[in-house]
């Protein structure tokens, strides 16, 4: 014993060299993300699946209260879908036989059209940090790309911002470094009420996130719903964000903000979509082409 | 005791201006000094290795939590690797045959001493802070040019200041 301390404390200065060289890498990797996200894909492959079995027990628990958000979420489809039924009816009784009108109104379903869903499940999740991430059970062999918009069927989630080949890691909507273009709309959702603003979230509380940088002439009040922006690429326009709850002061630069509860519950997320837009493509393209 | 408060005094000084004046002297986005890596590197030689070791992990760690652009533990990291090699340097680079490190002093030395012992260890912590923000090779020559040009900068400094304080 007393010769295996001697042996040790003969390299008592290159021990103490790797145990502190050890503590910097260890708060290197993991204060930091963005050399976390250079640790491999295997790394992340492995945890992902180890969070995959985790989530396979637990999915069983939160069975009852899926079922019910999904139902919530067919009702509402099988609505909207006879409201557009009942629009497009009225529409062509309204424009008889114009050809014109058609051909425009078809260009433009068509282009609505473009985006595609990819069902996922939640295998990670955290709201208690200020970088929050989400671990999804779907990857590239599913079609999932970088900047992928992830929905929940109550509101936006977050961004796509890591995918290997079975899994991807999505950018929280409850993350500091989350950036969205939103609008708002009035109870009565009229259009000239439209008003911009980004999505800020500070750390903290799960349920509230921030609308900043709402012009002063804008006109809100509480209870307005925020939905992502037409300008948004990789959401499709108008899919809710949360409402407005409480309005800020106005700063004095020209603009204010205002709180809003957000739609999604972080806490119990369990099914997500991945948004896919042949807009975005498109777009990418365009701007590569102009640079 | 004297002694020690003179070198707490240091510490203090060299992260204050690391953090406050230095960080912000980067040229061209590239260049940065980081001369609190001379208070390491002039601390006497006759400091018990350990010591040395976790003031230097100490130093690291306050630059790193300071500087707001840094990625915590970089400064740690590198600081401790430019240490631990700076007494085998200073033993290779002496022309007088010292049998261990402890018996350097700084104020004997010459100003061609100085730049043969400050080089190698300021680029070595340089390249380990480079390599560890990238954290892979991809941007290897990027982080190269960093190095090198931030190497020369906080030599140029550090030069300056043992020139004033610490040459005879």
């Amino acid at each position: 014993m007393f010769r295996l301390l001697a042996f040790l404390s003969s390299f008592r200065n290159s021990i103490l060299f790797l145990i502190l060289e050890g503590i910097a890498l260890y708060m290197i990797v993991n204060y930091n993300d963005h050399q976390r996200h250079q640790v491999g894909d295997f790394l992340m492959e492995t945890t992902a699946s180890y969070y995959e079995r985790r989530a396979a027990v637990e999915y069983y628990f939160e069975l009852g209260k899926e079922n019910e958000i999904l139902k919530k979420e067919n009702i509402e489809l099988r609505e909207k879908l006879l409201q557009s039924k009942n629009q497009l009816a009225q529409m062509e009784a309204r424009m008889g036989k114009d050809s014109l009108t058609h051909v425009v109104m078809a260009d433009s379903l068509s282009e609505r059209n473009d985006y595609s869903f990819i069902p996922a499940r939640v295998i990670k999740n955290s709201t208690n940090k200020t970088y929050n991430y989400i671990v999804i059970d779907k990857g590239a062999v599913d079609g999932v790309e970088m900047d992928m918009g992830v929905i929940s069927p109550e509101g936006v989630v977050g961004r796509v911002i890591r995918v290997s080949e079975r899994y991807s890691i999505a950018l929280s909507a409850l993350n500091i470094d989350f950036k969205l273009s939103l609008n708002t709309i009035s109870r009565d959702a009229k259009n000239e009420d439209m008003n911009v603003g980004f999505f800020e979230w500070r750390g903290g509380d799960p349920r509230h996130a921030y609308l900043t940088y709402i012009p002063e002439t804008a006109k809100l009040d509480t209870g307005y719903t925020v939905v992502t922006s037409v300008n948004s690429q990789i959401f499709p326009p108008g899919y809710l964000v949360g409402t407005i709850s409480r309005l800020g002061k106005q700063t004095q630069d020209g603009f204010y903000n205002a709180q809003m509860e957000l739609a999604a519950n972080f806490n119990s997320l369990t099914s997500v979509y991945l948004i896919s837009s042949g807009n975005k493509a498109i777009l990418d393209s365009l701007e590569q082409n102009l640079r | 005791m004297y002694g020690s408060l003179r070198y707490i005094a240091a510490f203090l000084l060299y992260v204050f201006f690391q953090v406050t004046v230095l960080n912000d002297l980067t040229l061209f986005h590239v260049a940065t000094p980081w001369v609190y890596l001379l208070f390491l590197l002039t601390l006497p030689f006759s400091l018990p290795i350990p010591v040395l070791y976790i003031i230097a992990f100490l130093t690291g760690l306050s630059v790193d939590i300071f500087s707001d652009h840094a990625a915590t533990g970089l400064h740690a990291f590198s600081s401790l690797m430019a240490v631990a090699a700076r007494g085998r340097v200073a033993l290779f680079i002496s022309t007088t045959n010292y049998r261990s490190p402890d018996e350097i002093t700084l104020r004997n030395q010459t100003g061609v001493w100085f730049v043969w012992y400050l080089l190698p260890l300021i680029i070595l912590h340089h390249l380990t802070y480079f390599l560890l923000e990238a954290f892979s090779f991809q941007f290897f020559w990027l982080s190269l040019l960093k190095t090198l040009t931030s190497a020369l900068y906080t030599f140029f400094i550090s030069y300056i200041l043992c020139y004033l304080f610490y040459q005879k």
